[in-house]
């Protein structure tokens, strides 16, 4: 059975107890916990031969499951009413977390099908030229999220130097923050991507991008994107609100 | 205007949009009330399937779109020959999550999923499903998402409400002991 369950890296612990409740048909609202915590640590002893490399939630529900069987163990008249609460808390917020997760799970399941039943229709559509364009124009505020995003794409496809021997001056962020004004000056927009083909090294790329930076938090220029993970795009900030 | 002139200006109007036309942008160029959009659509599709065409206007995602009759669908599939959009299991569960619970922050997301959901909201905003809607008033400022235009139509939906209420799935869990996938054959109501 083990074979079974996937271990795709966004798939987590509470998959995994999902998983084993379903397969041991467990009632969620009275947990064999001894048990559910034994099934789950074969599952992770499996993984760890497997070479498979678990996630640190894995762990994290672990130590519950482990704490949780512990206290199961011992016999009711040696604990403490203190120690009573506390483990039926634990155990009441493992139970709630289940049963929202599996709500979840269900409406998934419920958006598969309706994905399904509308892949097999069709709408009326334009060339994708067009639908580019339209895009464009209901664009989006870039957040830092998607500049350093596109910062990292820049870095990772256009490979410079680290550094050149021969850089007779040090490039700044103020000679930078100028020289993108003065561009946004001749030209209406500027897009993101062109401001770093010049650069010489991948220190100036990075002194090009904090300069933009420091240009968004002066509310000198406005940054926009077509759509989520589009190209962005730079403006000169029309509407500039006072300092 | 007269219902049966403006017939003909709402069928061009939706000839030539691509995407779902919002009743609002119709009554703005028209400058006809919602009630008489509404009847001019209904109107539309009746003379549609009178006259045996392939094609209706769907309500979706907020607006209007032509949609053609699912008994016409092989012949498009392979004259179009297009690759639909398939969501892995942990991408819908994160999508069912913030379609749900929106606005909602990538830390909650988190908590009801146990395990890190970075890369699955960046693919879920790469797709065009998901957009950031704000800033959670709470240290540290955290994005909150919400779904899109995009995500209504891809599910077939024309506003978040459409969905069957979340509640709905709790009340199975008991009853539920085999092993369901997504890629399996749920039931179809």
């Amino acid at each position: 059975m083990e074979y079974r369950v996937k271990l795709d890296f966004f798939e987590g612990p509470l998959d995994l107890l999902l998983h084993l409740i379903r397969k041991n048909e467990f009632d969620i609202f009275d947990i064999p916990i001894a048990r559910l915590t034994d099934e789950y640590f074969q599952y992770i002893e499996l993984m760890q031969e497997l070479d498979i490399n678990i996630a640190g939630e894995f762990l994290v529900y672990a130590s519950t499951l482990m704490y949780l069987k512990s206290r199961s163990l011992l016999p009711a008249n040696e604990k403490t009413e203190e120690q009573i609460i506390e483990e039926e808390e634990e155990l009441q917020i493992l139970k709630e977390k289940l049963v929202e997760y599996e709500k979840f799970k269900q409406a998934a399941t419920e958006l598969a099908r309706r994905q399904r039943e509308e892949n097999e229709l069709f709408s009326k559509e334009v060339p994708p030229e067009l639908v580019k364009e339209k895009q464009e124009e209901q664009s989006i505020e870039a957040n830092l999220f998607d500049l350093l995003d596109a910062f990292a794409i820049i870095l990772k496809e256009i490979s410079k130097p680290e550094t050149i021997d021969i850089l007779d001056d040090e490039v700044t962020v103020n000679e930078k923050i100028t020289a993108i004004l003065d561009i946004l000056k001749k030209h209406k927009k500027i897009s993101f991507s062109s401001l770093f083909y010049k650069a010489r090294t991948r220190y100036e790329m990075v002194v090009i991008f904090l300069a933009l930076l420091e240009l968004i938090r002066l509310r000198e220029i406005m940054v926009k994107q077509r759509a989520a993970f589009g190209e962005i795009w730079i403006y000169m900030n029309s509407v500039r609100a006072p300092l | 205007m007269k219902l049966q002139q403006l017939k003909p200006i709402v069928e061009a109007l939706l000839f030539c949009s691509s995407s779902p036309l919002k009743a609002k942008r119709i009554k703005e160029i028209l400058n006809v009330d919602s009630a008489t959009i509404r009847k001019v659509i209904e109107e539309l599709n009746h003379d549609y399937e009178e006259e045996g065409r392939s094609f209706y206007i769907r309500t979706i995602a907020g607006g209007y779109q032509f949609y053609l009759r699912s008994e016409f669908s092989p012949y498009v599939k392979e004259l179009q020959k297009r690759k639909p959009i398939k969501l892995s299991s942990p991408a819908l569960e994160t999508l069912a999550m913030v379609a749900y619970r929106q606005p909602i922050t990538r830390p909650e997301i988190e908590d009801i999923r146990g395990v890190e959901s970075k890369g699955v909201l960046k693919n879920l905003m790469e797709k065009n499903f998901i957009r950031i809607v704000g800033k959670k008033n709470v240290p540290g400022r955290p994005i909150l998402y919400g779904t899109t235009a995009f995500f209504l139509k891809h599910f077939g939906l024309n506003s978040i409400s459409d969905l069957p209420k979340i509640e709905e799935f709790a009340a199975h869990f008991s009853e539920v002991k085999e092993e369901e996938s997504i890629h399996g054959h749920p039931k179809t109501p």
